[in-house]
C-alpha cells in the first residue's frame, strides 16, 4: 500500500514537474506559428486570401520538404521569393518539424464551388487522366478525393488560384524538386489547369 | 543652373547608378524588409500603403523576424513642379522653384525590433528647401499577444509623435493619400488640427487592442512633448518661429479610435471612426494664456483586393471638427484691419474634410491614382475676407474643392515614379476670382513629376 502510494506520489510529482515544459513546449510552439505563420496561412492554416495557400491537412512530410527548401532556397517560384524565402530562413529543423506537424493536425475547410461545367471537365481529368495526351489521373498519387498521400500534397480545398499558380509553376524549373510534375503538367492547357483547378477548391 | 538643382541632379544620378548595381531582389531591401526577409510587396500595396500581413507587422510593433545589427534605412524625395500659374495678377510669386528638379526630402530611419516584444521606427528628415533635418514620425512600441475566446488577441502601447501616424489603415491623415506630392505647390488652405496639424508637436502615449484580425480599439492622450518627451520634437518649429519653439497643449487630451476589418478570400474591407479633443495654449510658453480647443470626430473605410497581377483599393474619411476660442483669442471685428487676418472672430467655428481615394495597380508596377478632396467651413471674416477691387465681399469661408491624378511606375521595389496632377475646383469659397484680383482656382492647379527612392 504505501509502496503504491508512494508510486502515485513520486508519478503525480513527476507530472506536475514537467508540465511546464509540456506547457512550454505547446507555448512556444503557438507563439512560433502566431509570430511566423498565422498571419498569412491563418491560425487552424486555412488562410483566407488566395495569395497565401491552406496548409491544414498537408501532410507532415510534404510540409517539412517545403519549408527546408525555402530555407535553401532551392524552391524558387515567386511566392517563395516574396514571401517564404525570409521567413524561412531562421528556421531550425525541430521548428519545422513542429511547424509542419502543427498544420497537419488542422482540419482542411472546403472553398467555393466554381462553374459546373468547368467542374465537370476537371473532375474528369482528376480522376481519369487524358489518355490521348499519356496523362495518368492525378488520383493515382493525390488521392480519389484529393486528400494527398504522404508524398504528393493534399489538393483538396485548395485555393484555385494557387493551384493554378503552382501547376504553371512546374512548367518552369523554379521547383526543381518536383520532378513528376514537370512532365505531368506538359500536356495540360491554361484551360485544363484552370478547370483542375476549380474542381479540386470545391472538395 | 543653380546650385541646389545641381545637387539634385548629381544625387539623382547617383542613385540611379547605386539601383542598378545593388543586388537581386529579394535582398535589396529598406529594413523592415531585411528584419524580415520580405520584399516589399508583402507589407506594402506600394510603400507607404500597407497590406493585411503590413498592418500585422506594424500591429506587432514591428517585431516579427530577426533584428538587423544596423537597422537604417533610407529614403529620399525629388521632384520638379509645373504650376499652371506661377504669379499672381499683381505678379507676387504664388508658387516657387517652379520647373526646377528639387530634393525635397530626404531620411534616414532607425527602425526594427529591439526584442520580441518591443520594436519601433525613428525617422529624421532632411527638408531641402529648409535646409534643416529634424525629428519626423516617430513610432515606439511595446506589444503582447494572447488568446481571447480561441481568437488571437493582439495588445500593445505606443509612444508616438504624430496623431494617427500609429493607425494601420491608409484612410487616417498620417499616412493617408497623397503621401508623396509637391513641395512647393499651392495646397488646401486650412485643415483640421488632427489632419496635420499636431505632427512632430505632440507626444501621444496610448494602447491598443485587435481581437481576431477583426476588431480594433485603442485610447491614446496626446500631451505636449516636454521634458524628456522633447526628443519626439527635436529640431521642429525652431526656424519657422523661433520664440516658440514647441506647441502647449493643456494637460492630457484623448484621442479614441475603434475599427471593424473584415477579410474575405483576396479582399479587405474596414469601417471605423476616429477623432480626438486637444486644448492648446495660445502662447505656448504661458500656461495661463486663452485656449484653442479642438474637437475632431471622423468616420472612415477602406477597401483593398489584393492579388499578384490586379490590386484596387480604396480609402475615404469624412472629418467634423468644432473650434472653439476663448474670448481673448477673438479678434475685433469693428476694425477694418483685422479683416482676414487670421484672427477669428466667433468664438466658435466647424470645419469639415473629406477626402478618399481610388487605386489600380497592375503586377505593382503601374499605378493609377484618382483621389478627391473638400473642406468647408464656418464663414468667420476674421478669418477669411477675399473682397474685390471695389469692396464687395466675395468669401468669408475656406471652403476649397478638388482632385488628383497620380500616375506611378514602380521599376523596382526601391524607386517608384510619379507624374501628378492636383486640380482646383474651388478655392477659399470660390471657383473664380479667389483672391480679389482675378487669379481662378485652377490658377493654382499643378503638375509634378517625382522620385521616390529607398534602401
Amino acid at each position: 500500500m504505501m509502496i503504491k502510494s508512494a508510486y502515485w506520489v513520486v508519478a503525480t510529482l513527476a507530472i506536475l514537474a514537467a508540465a511546464p515544459v509540456l506547457a512550454d513546449d505547446t507555448i512556444r510552439l503557438e507563439k512560433m506559428v502566431d509570430r511566423l505563420c498565422s498571419a498569412c496561412h491563418g491560425q487552424d492554416g486555412n488562410s483566407i486570401s488566395t495569395n497565401f495557400p491552406k496548409l491544414a491537412g498537408l501532410s507532415a512530410k510534404y510540409t517539412e520538404e517545403q519549408l527546408r527548401s525555402f530555407r535553401d532556397r532551392t524552391r524558387a517560384d515567386k511566392d517563395a521569393v516574396d514571401a517564404m524565402w525570409g521567413w524561412a530562413r531562421s528556421l531550425t529543423d525541430q521548428d519545422i518539424k513542429e511547424i509542419a506537424a502543427y498544420y497537419a493536425a488542422q482540419k482542411r475547410a472546403p472553398g467555393d464551388p466554381g462553374p459546373e461545367q468547368l467542374m465537370n471537365k476537371g473532375r474528369d481529368i482528376y480522376e481519369h487522366g487524358m489518355s490521348d495526351k499519356g496523362l495518368p489521373a492525378c488520383a493515382l498519387c493525390h488521392g480519389p478525393q484529393g486528400e494527398g498521400k504522404e508524398d504528393a500534397p493534399r489538393l483538396a480545398g485548395q485555393h484555385a488560384r494557387y493551384l493554378t499558380r503552382q501547376l504553371k509553376v512546374f512548367r518552369s524549373t523554379e521547383r526543381p524538386a518536383a520532378v513528376a510534375m514537370h512532365a505531368i503538367v506538359t500536356p495540360l492547357t491554361d484551360g485544363d489547369i484552370d478547370s483542375l483547378a476549380v474542381y479540386l477548391q470545391s472538395k | 543652373m543653380k546650385r541646389n538643382s545641381r545637387c539634385a541632379w548629381r544625387l539623382a544620378g547617383a542613385l540611379v547608378a547605386l539601383l542598378a548595381f545593388l543586388p537581386g531582389y529579394a535582398d535589396a531591401v529598406p529594413a523592415f524588409a531585411r528584419q524580415t526577409g520580405e520584399n516589399c510587396v508583402s507589407c506594402h500595396v506600394s510603400f507607404p500603403e500597407l497590406t493585411a500581413f503590413g498592418r500585422y507587422f506594424k500591429l506587432t510593433g514591428y517585431t516579427l523576424g530577426e533584428r538587423e545589427s544596423v537597422p537604417l534605412a533610407m529614403m529620399g524625395q525629388v521632384g520638379m513642379t509645373h504650376a499652371a500659374s506661377q504669379f499672381d495678377n499683381s505678379g507676387n510669386e504664388v508658387v516657387p522653384r517652379n520647373n526646377a528638379l528639387r530634393m525635397q526630402q530626404a531620411s534616414l530611419f532607425v527602425a526594427g525590433k529591439i526584442n520580441d516584444y518591443v520594436g519601433g521606427f525613428v525617422q529624421m528628415s532632411y527638408d531641402g528647401e529648409a535646409h534643416h533635418t529634424a525629428a519626423d514620425n516617430i513610432d515606439l512600441r511595446a506589444v503582447g499577444r494572447t488568446r481571447l475566446a480561441g481568437k488571437e488577441l493582439i495588445f500593445g502601447a505606443t509612444l508616438h509623435n504624430n496623431p494617427t501616424v500609429q493607425d494601420v489603415w491608409n484612410s487616417t491623415p498620417a499616412f493617408g493619400f497623397p503621401w508623396f506630392t509637391s513641395a512647393y505647390a499651392v495646397g488646401s488652405p486650412v485643415s483640421t488640427l488632427i489632419d496635420g496639424g499636431l505632427e512632430q508637436a505632440t507626444a501621444g502615449i496610448g494602447g491598443y487592442a485587435y481581437w481576431n484580425k477583426s476588431l480594433y480599439g485603442e485610447l491614446t492622450f496626446y500631451r505636449t512633448s516636454d521634458g524628456i518627451l522633447s526628443a519626439l520634437r527635436a529640431g521642429n518649429a525652431v526656424l519657422s518661429n523661433p520664440g516658440n519653439s514647441r506647441t502647449t497643449l493643456k494637460g492630457l487630451n484623448p484621442y479614441w479610435r475603434l475599427a471593424y476589418n473584415h477579410d474575405w478570400g483576396d479582399h479587405s474591407l474596414m469601417v471605423g471612426t476616429y477623432g480626438m479633443q486637444v486644448r492648446i495654449f495660445d502662447d505656448p510658453l504661458d500656461q495661463t494664456s486663452p485656449i484653442k480647443k479642438y474637437t475632431d470626430t471622423a468616420l472612415d473605410f477602406q477597401y483593398q483586393y489584393i492579388t499578384d497581377v490586379h490590386t484596387v483599393t480604396a480609402q475615404g474619411t469624412w472629418i467634423h471638427e468644432k473650434q472653439g476660442f476663448d474670448e481673448g483669442l477673438l479678434g475685433d471685428s469693428t476694425d477694418p484691419a483685422t479683416l482676414g487676418a487670421g484672427v477669428p472672430y466667433n468664438a466658435s467655428n466647424t470645419l469639415n474634410t473629406a477626402k478618399a481615394k481610388l487605386t489600380y495597380f497592375y503586377r505593382r508596377m503601374y499605378g493609377a491614382t484618382l483621389g478627391i478632396f473638400s473642406t468647408t467651413g464656418s464663414a468667420d471674416a476674421g478669418l477669411v475676407n477675399i473682397q474685390d477691387a471695389n469692396g464687395n465681399v466675395l468669401s468669408n469661408v475656406p471652403n476649397t474643392k478638388g482632385y488628383i491624378l497620380d500616375l506611378q511606375y514602380v521599376p523596382v521595389q526601391n524607386l517608384r515614379l510619379h507624374l501628378q496632377y492636383t486640380g482646383f475646383t474651388q478655392f477659399n469659397g470660390n471657383g473664380t476670382n479667389i483672391d480679389g484680383n482675378g487669379r481662378n482656382a485652377k490658377d493654382n492647379n499643378a503638375l509634378f513629376l517625382g522620385a521616390w527612392f529607398s534602401y
